[in-house]
């Protein structure tokens, strides 16, 4: 185990190094000179110049890079080049608030993807089954931001039960956050809910084909014995690592359905990052949620390891 | 293990405490406003954002402030004395007032701050007071400032960011922005990022008593829509900037009371007349094509279109609110026939024009409007959309052939129309250049009298109307929504909310 | 092990029992109905819609539907319904030519890496396994801003965010099908690389990039949506769902058909794709 995680060690950090060196490139790519978007409304060549200076625009890329590489390894992240605060803070403020977000959701996924696959494989080819392949697939063909406009025009508009937007800490208000925050997860918990379902629903149809739950039932072990200890047992393992993922991913995928409700969380910083040109931001933000990405893929594998009976010994 | 013991126990006493006074003054009457944009860096000598003016609004006092009239108000000078030959102006300085760090308002402070912005490395401030020479202390309540030339906009710009004192002790501070020490009614408590930012009543202001609230929270919420959804559902007092279109929602909301005031801003097609390659199509090279095209528009469709009508459409860069206003140059109507005789006499039947902006809603929507307008008279209009770094880029290099420009305006016309209308204006990016409206505007710059100013004026708005390097559109208006129990509120043509006199009503 | 069983039929004597079973997949058939249907739309969109897309009518502001309009006038007095028809174009073209654009870079990559292995292997993984770290959208909303907002430029975009993918199926399908006798055979005659590669492995690993590309398509329209939406797609005035949907935003009390025909159009599509690309994977890569 400890060999199979200095492997994946070893090629998760020159990743994130290639990552660093690609968003780096790019950022340096983007046209718009971040020292104008700094200088507002009163833009002389003077300030323009000095702002340059000052945020090292005028440096060599290289010397750029390596100044940012060697603050960032200790764990400095920077100062925002718009706002002037130091971006470790800002992450810290707005990680919460899509931690929060992505856990509500995968919640909704799993609650509402993984019964719903498991009916669905169950009783294959009913009407049951046909909803929920339906209801899979309009899961995953739903833009979110339109899926977020829908349910403001149903619930805030219409019947005026739920806020259009906006945060509220949960330590605050916690009625409050929690009503503010149901529309966004249940958005974003809709596409990740599908995937699993669809997963669920093939895994186990894969499962419930195999010699041992074919030996189980031959045995003449009860139907709900075979699908709960055996079937489910097995047939959850790679939802599981796929659950895994799909949360590593979830914080990026916060990033549309943020912007329409208001969520001052990460998506919303990378979006605000990437059009103020605040190039610091983005780069912490993105290494941020490269290395959760990252982190997650690893902790599926160890959960796949773990759970997998022929992988075990 | 033993020995930290009593470490732990006092931090969380001192957790504790600090929390009880956070419940304590959550108690207090608070206000809580949504803010359309994130402020800048909190320092006036760097700040370069609306959204930075409005936060200073209630924490940073200024030297003079501008009364709704747009006359100038005494702040934390009580009154001031022009030179006989306009080259220098005494203030009077308010006695007893304290920075919030508690040190003392004097003479020195304001020789300090003006020093201070017209030297500092990253000061923003340094060409609205170039025409400051130095700053000489009078006595501890009287401080003169010296002009290289009279100066007549000095006391609206004075009026603003430039105006400004923060407290000496806490301005040579390299961090200064992160916790900034000024003398206005509101102390700097907190900031998040992208969040909000938290103030609290600095019981020692000169002025306490007419302040109704304990604190204020900006909070950052660029979605009008969303703004607007949580001052109705009560989770914040105020908002400002409601979108026109939003206005029949709070009007008919009886929990909400809608509080407007005509503003200065003003949005305007500039046409690039001398700068670069983009500067010889056939628009920059001929006035009358200009004029056609300004009679192409309908300025009154594109208002009630994009707008409800709610703005103000007109034909100059002043806004019909402000005294500086020519009531001499009306809008002209809307006539397509004469735009078609007009180009027929530069020789044309179609012209081509692009259209430069950046890539938000409002100008979106304009450029969309304006484009199939001036298709009718034979203009054949481009749409160049770009993101906001990239479009001020190109409006900074002159790389546009008309951009919609949006300047948010001043309490004194100089800054407005020197800026954009003097060969070396500060805003000048379509090198427009008039002899006679150069000797016009400086002639302005150095007139005491206000009644002579304002015939300067007229003249200069009747040059620019003529050349028209650029096509002003409309004046946007101020919307506030608040509750209904926020009482005392009045807007002032600027959009920044004065907190004076506002308290909660019974 | 399970990707062995994907490939052990062979393609070219497939084909033909292919298309006939998808003939016969209801999926296949309404799914690429769907696609058909707005790919002829988009084709003859002049035809079809009854207004001209761009054209203001300064006395119809955001109209409710009528017999005139049935899906309503938008904010500048348009009708709805002709820049849904006309909006199909930048929806497919961004759909299919963004797919083409990961196609054309991210096979060729996996290609070499998965034939050649060694230090071309692992320079082209580590760089996949670096893009695909970084979040799809986040991707292709900073190389849109980079290169500015047009149509053009989001199909960029998107085609190189979602070219990643295709290097690492292309590769890994790749690595199967060189260890297949008969490839050893045809490289032991002492065919040239060149030759191996596009006669013997790229028509081998073609199925499930064929399933991947379809798939991939749905999600490419999805991310043109999301990036007009951002204003970061098809500039104005020309129609394009996600900006459609940007402008309706600001008005869901007055006016919500103009939120919700643009997004119903953009659903039917992506689920068009996703059906056809869920029977495409049923017929060439049989499970069960």
């Amino acid at each position: 185990m400890i060999n199979f995680l200095a492997g994946r060690l070893a090629v998760a950090v020159p990743t994130l190094l290639l990552v660093s060196i690609l968003v780096f490139g790019l950022q340096k790519l983007l046209p718009g000179d971040p020292a104008l978007a700094l200088a507002g409304e009163d833009r002389s060549p003077e300030i323009i110049a000095f702002l340059r200076a000052k945020y090292q625009f005028d440096q060599p890329l290289p010397v750029q890079y390596w100044s940012w590489l060697s603050a960032f390894v200790q764990g400095d992240f920077g100062l925002s080049i718009r706002t002037r605060l130091p971006i470790g803070t800002m992450i810290a403020e707005k990680l919460p608030v899509t931690i929060e977000l992505a856990t509500l959701s995968m919640l909704i996924a799993v609650a509402i993807g993984i019964p719903a696959g498991i009916i669905a494989a169950l009783w294959r080819g009913s009407i049951l089954d046909h909803a929920v392949s339906l209801f899979g697939l309009a899961g995953l063909s739903i833009p979110s931001f339109w899926l977020g406009i829908m349910l403001i025009l149903l619930f805030s508009v219409s019947l005026g039960w739920l806020p259009s937007g906006g945060y509220v800490p949960f330590f605050e208000n916690p009625l409050g956050n929690l009503k503010t925050m149901a529309m966004p997860s249940l958005v974003l918990g809709a596409a990740s809910g599908a995937i699993i379902m669809r997963h669920t629903r093939s895994s186990m149809l894969t499962v419930l084909k195999q010699d041992f739950v074919r030996t189980a039932r031959a045995k003449g072990l009860s139907e709900h014995v075979v699908v709960v200890r055996h079937a489910l047992r097995n047939g959850l393992i790679p939802v599981v690592t796929l659950g895994t993922l799909q949360f590593g991913q979830l914080l990026s995928g916060a990033v549309l359905t943020e912007q329409v409700f208001g969520i001052p969380g990460f998506g919303k910083m990378i979006v605000d990052g990437v059009f103020s040109r605040d190039y610091a931001v983005v780069q912490a933000v993105v290494m941020c949620a490269a290395g959760f990405f990252l982190l997650m893929s690893l902790l599926a594998d160890l959960a796949y390891a773990a759970l997998n009976p022929k992988l075990r010994g | 293990m033993r020995n930290s013991r009593p470490l732990v126990f006092a931090a969380a006493l001192a957790a504790s405490l600090a929390g009880a006074a956070v419940a304590a003054s959550a108690q207090g009457t608070n206000l809580r406003v949504g803010i359309q944009d994130d402020p800048d860096a909190l320092d006036p000598a760097t700040s370069g954002t609306y959204a930075g003016r409005f936060v200073f609004a209630a924490m940073c006092d200024k030297l003079v402030d501008i009364a709704p009239d747009l006359t100038i108000a005494p702040q934390l000078a009580q009154s001031w004395e022009w030179a006989p030959d306009q080259k220098a102006i005494t203030f009077k300085l308010r006695p007893g007032v304290k920075f919030h760090d508690g040190t003392s308002f004097d003479a020195e402070a304001v020789k300090f701050n003006i020093e201070r912005m017209l030297t500092m490395k990253d000061s923003r401030r340094k060409a609205e007071l170039s025409a400051v020479a130095g700053v000489e202390v009078v006595a501890p309540d009287q401080v003169r400032l010296t002009l290289k030339e009279p100066f007549a906009p000095l006391l609206s710009v004075l009026s603003d960011r430039a105006g400004m004192m923060v407290s000496p002790a806490a301005g040579t501070k390299e961090d200064f922005a992160n916790a900034p020490v000024c003398a206005g009614p509101y102390k700097f408590v907190e900031r998040k990022a992208r969040d909000l930012i938290k103030l609290t009543k600095f019981t020692d202001y000169w002025d306490a008593a007419n302040y109704g609230y304990d604190s204020v929270v900006y909070y950052y919420v660029p979605d009008s829509t969303v703004r607007l959804s949580r001052v109705r559902a009560g989770d914040l007092d105020l908002v400002e900037r409601v979108a026109p279109t939003d206005l029949k929602t709070v009007r008919d909301d009886k929990s909400l009371k809608l509080h407007g005031a005509p503003g200065l801003a003003v949005s305007h097609l500039m046409v690039n007349l001398g700068n670069g390659e983009k500067a010889n199509g056939p628009l920059a090279k001929d006035a009358r094509l200009r004029k056609a095209f300004e009679l192409s528009l309908d300025r009154a469709i594109i208002n009630r279109v994009a707008f409800n009508g709610e703005y103000t459409a007109d034909n100059q860069m002043i806004p019909p609110s402000d005294p500086f206003h020519s009531k001499a140059h009306p809008v002209p109507a809307r006539d397509v026939a004469a735009a078609k005789a007009l180009m027929a006499q530069a020789g044309m039947t179609s012209v081509p024009v692009e259209i430069t902006f950046e890539n938000a809603l409002t100008d979106a929507r304009v450029a969309q409007i304006v484009q199939s307008m001036a298709k009718e008279a034979g203009f054949d209009v481009k749409l160049l959309p770009l993101e906001t770094a990239s479009a001020i880029q190109r409006y900074l290099a002159g790389n546009f052939e008309v951009y919609i420009g949006n300047w948010s305006g001043r309490g004194d016309p100089d800054p407005t129309l020197y800026a954009f209308f003097s060969c070396a204006g500060g805003q000048n990016f379509n090198k427009y250049c008039n002899r006679d409206l150069e000797i016009v505007l400086n002639s302005a710059r150095a007139e005491g009298d206000a009644g002579k100013r304002k015939a300067l004026y007229e003249k200069a708005t009747g040059l620019y109307l003529a050349d028209l390097p650029s096509i002003p559109l409309y004046h946007p208006n101020w919307f506030f929504a608040a509750r209904a129990n926020v009482g005392g509120l009045s807007v002032y043509p600027d959009g920044l909310l004065r907190l004076k006199g506002v308290k909660p009503a019974p | 092990m399970s990707q062995v069983e994907i490939l052990a039929p062979s393609v070219p004597v497939r084909t033909r029992t292919g298309w006939e079973r998808l003939l016969r997949e209801p999926a296949a058939l309404i799914g690429g109905g769907i696609v058909l249907a707005f790919a002829l739309m988009a084709v003859f969109a002049p035809w079809v819609a009854p207004y001209d897309p761009n054209a203001s009518d300064w006395s119809a502001i955001r109209l409710g539907p009528t017999l005139a309009h049935p899906f309503g006038t938008d904010d500048l007095g348009r009708d709805v319904l002709s820049r849904i028809i006309f909006g199909a174009r930048a929806s497919l073209a961004a759909g299919f030519l963004s797919v083409a654009i990961a196609l054309a870079f991210g096979v060729p990559f996996g290609l070499i890496a998965g034939y050649f292995g060694g230090v071309v292997d692992i320079v082209i993984s580590r760089l996949t396994d670096a893009l695909l770290a970084c979040p799809f959208l986040v991707l292709a909303i900073a190389l849109a801003a980079f290169l500015g907002p047009s149509l053009q430029n989001a199909m960029i975009a998107i085609g190189i965010s979602a070219m990643p993918i295709f290097v690492r199926l292309a590769r890994g399908q790749t690595l199967i099908v060189r260890e297949e006798d008969y490839v050893s055979a045809v490289v032991s005659l002492g065919a040239s690389h060149r030759k191996v590669i596009i006669s013997h492995i790229l028509p081998n690993i073609m199925p499930p990039l064929v399933v991947q590309a379809t798939l991939t398509t749905a999600i490419a329209v999805l991310a043109e949506a999301s990036l007009a939406f951002l204003g970061l797609g098809q500039a104005p005035p020309d129609p394009s769902w996600g900006s459609m949907l940007d402008a309706a935003r600001q008005f869901l009390v007055e006016a919500p058909w103009m939120a919700i025909w643009p997004g119903l159009a953009i659903v039917v599509v992506v689920i068009g794709f996703n059906l056809l690309g869920d029977a495409l994977n049923d017929v060439l890569n049989p499970r069960d």
